[in-house]
């Protein structure tokens, strides 16, 4: 570290230049957190189904898309998004690297989510769905009355845990040439050889939002639900942490 | 209103339905005695389709319950439930779970929604709870908001399982008053109870159960008076003297 590098960090240019950097990345974890909830929450639902031809897909891609490392997705996105889509969008149709790297963290992202909004689900006292039932409520208005509004509220810490991953994983899309927070960084330490210094501005930046989310989700209310589906929802959540 | 024809339902290597049959009669009330594991609450659960069974007929308001095809959730308008752990929605008011169904199962208007919850909410004497989430109400208020919006979709039997078995014994009362008027109006009930005070006091007949089969359904005096089988008569020294 030389004293010398430090002085770049008050250039309004520069910090523009990683203020970019920065909405790039908060804009492709906002854009996959979107994308990659609704089909969490199909995934979900589908693994929950009583209808095997509904439930064994849906497993395949939860534990299939787990199992995979996030960067390798991405990476497919960047070389093959382009030839993926043309059949949709016609023979010149080029996906552009956000979007690329967006679907990729999706993927991902909705397959992770499907497990917390499960756990989340199974976790709610059995007598709750029987309630419901029995009052003549369909399986649809019952998910969408009594179900999905308790755990969902009982998922909230879990998915705020989830939503910081994307955004620290919204720096493997640089790879795939996406000028997120990370990638800016890397410019700037090749110009003015002060990588130490960079990375150390950069990590800074992630924390402040990271920690700003953690802390944030806490403050949340997490509602009216049954103390002991709170602990069982924490339980999986440990569990999943530990495999 | 209800029939059983040798209905029949295994858990696992338990039989726990053993040749069931039993019919009830519209405005009758019957209490299901027995001890614990004997197949009382599974033989309710049977009636509003929470519980499928193997083999036999049962046919509930005319609805065959448990053929192919049956719409269950018509069944279930008009076959009302308590629990013996209340489950109220606990992330909505109590006004709210009595609203819901007939909201979005009868598809009442709001206002009229809620001048039915909020004569039920009277009807079982707690209408000052009515914003209340279940959280801040007592096990007793619990249970009788559950009656309430069992109510609200004007059902045309009820059943109870164990309605009072997790409340303390003060709050056991005020649970059968409510449960008392309702027969007394002439509610078709179908009772899982120990509570043998009720049982002699409301109820027309008394079914008592072991072992998955129905070892004896009397009249309730006859009943009361001199159980005709060993067993029941085992069962009810025990529970009285208890």
């Amino acid at each position: 570290m030389r004293p010398d590098t430090w002085g770049m960090f008050v250039d309004p240019a520069i910090l523009r230049f990683f203020g970019q950097g920065l909405l790039e990345t908060l804009s492709i974890a906002a854009a996959s957190t979107l994308l990659s909830f609704p089909a969490g929450l199909l995934f979900a639902l589908g693994r929950l189904s009583r209808r095997a031809w509904i439930r064994w897909p849906s497993i395949a891609y939860i534990e299939a898309i787990r199992a995979l490392p996030v960067l390798l997705l991405i990476v497919y996105f960047g070389i093959k998004g382009s030839t993926l889509f043309r059949p949709l969008f016609g023979s010149d149709f080029d996906l552009p690297r956000f979007w690329a790297g967006v679907l990729g963290l999706s993927l991902y992202t909705s397959a992770v989510l499907a497990e917390i909004i499960r756990a989340g689900i199974v976790s709610l006292p059995r007598g709750q769905a029987e309630a419901a039932r029995a009052l003549g409520l369909s399986y649809a208005q019952s998910l969408r009355h009594v179900i999905l509004p308790q755990a969902l509220r009982l998922m909230v810490p879990a998915m705020m845990g989830q939503l910081t991953t994307v955004i620290k994983d919204t720096s493997l899309v640089g790879t795939i040439g996406v000028f997120e927070l990370l990638r800016q960084g890397r410019t700037i330490y090749t110009q003015f050889f002060n990588p130490i210094e960079v990375l150390l501005f950069v990590s800074l930046v992630y924390f402040v939002v990271c920690f700003a989310l953690s802390q944030g989700s806490r403050r949340l209310e997490v509602g009216r639900v049954p103390r002991i589906a709170q602990v069982k929802v924490q339980e999986l959540q440990l569990r999943d942490q530990a495999a | 209103m209800i029939e059983f024809r040798d209905v029949h339902k295994h858990f696992g290597p338990l039989h726990v339905l053993n040749g069931i049959d039993l019919s009830v009669a519209e405005r009758e009330v019957v209490v299901i005695i027995g001890p614990s594991g004997s197949g009382k609450s599974t033989l309710i659960r049977t009636i509003n389709g929470l519980e499928a069974i193997e083999s036999g007929t049962l046919v509930v308001n005319g609805i065959a319950v448990h053929a192919e095809h049956v719409d269950v959730n018509r069944l279930r308008k008009d076959v009302g439930m308590v629990f013996q752990s209340f489950n109220l929605f606990p992330h909505l008011t109590a006004i709210e779970n009595v609203m819901l169904a007939p909201l979005k199962v009868r598809k009442l208007g709001r206002s009229e929604a809620r001048d039915r919850a909020m004569r039920l909410l009277e009807k079982v004497g707690i209408p000052e709870k009515a914003d209340a989430p279940p959280a801040r109400l007592s096990g007793g208020q619990q249970q009788r908001v559950a009656i309430a919006r069992a109510l609200a979709m004007e059902p045309r039997i009820m059943l109870f399982d164990e309605p009072t078995s997790a409340l303390d014994a003060e709050m056991i009362r005020e649970v059968l008053d409510v449960m008392r008027d309702l027969a007394r109006e002439g509610m078709t009930m179908l009772v899982v109870t120990h509570e043998v005070g009720f049982a002699r006091e409301a109820s027309n007949r008394v079914v008592f159960m072991d072992g998955g089969r129905i070892i004896e359904d009397s009249p309730t005096r006859e009943f009361f008076a001199a159980p005709r089988e060993e067993r029941a008569k085992q069962f009810l020294s025990k529970v009285i003297r208890h």
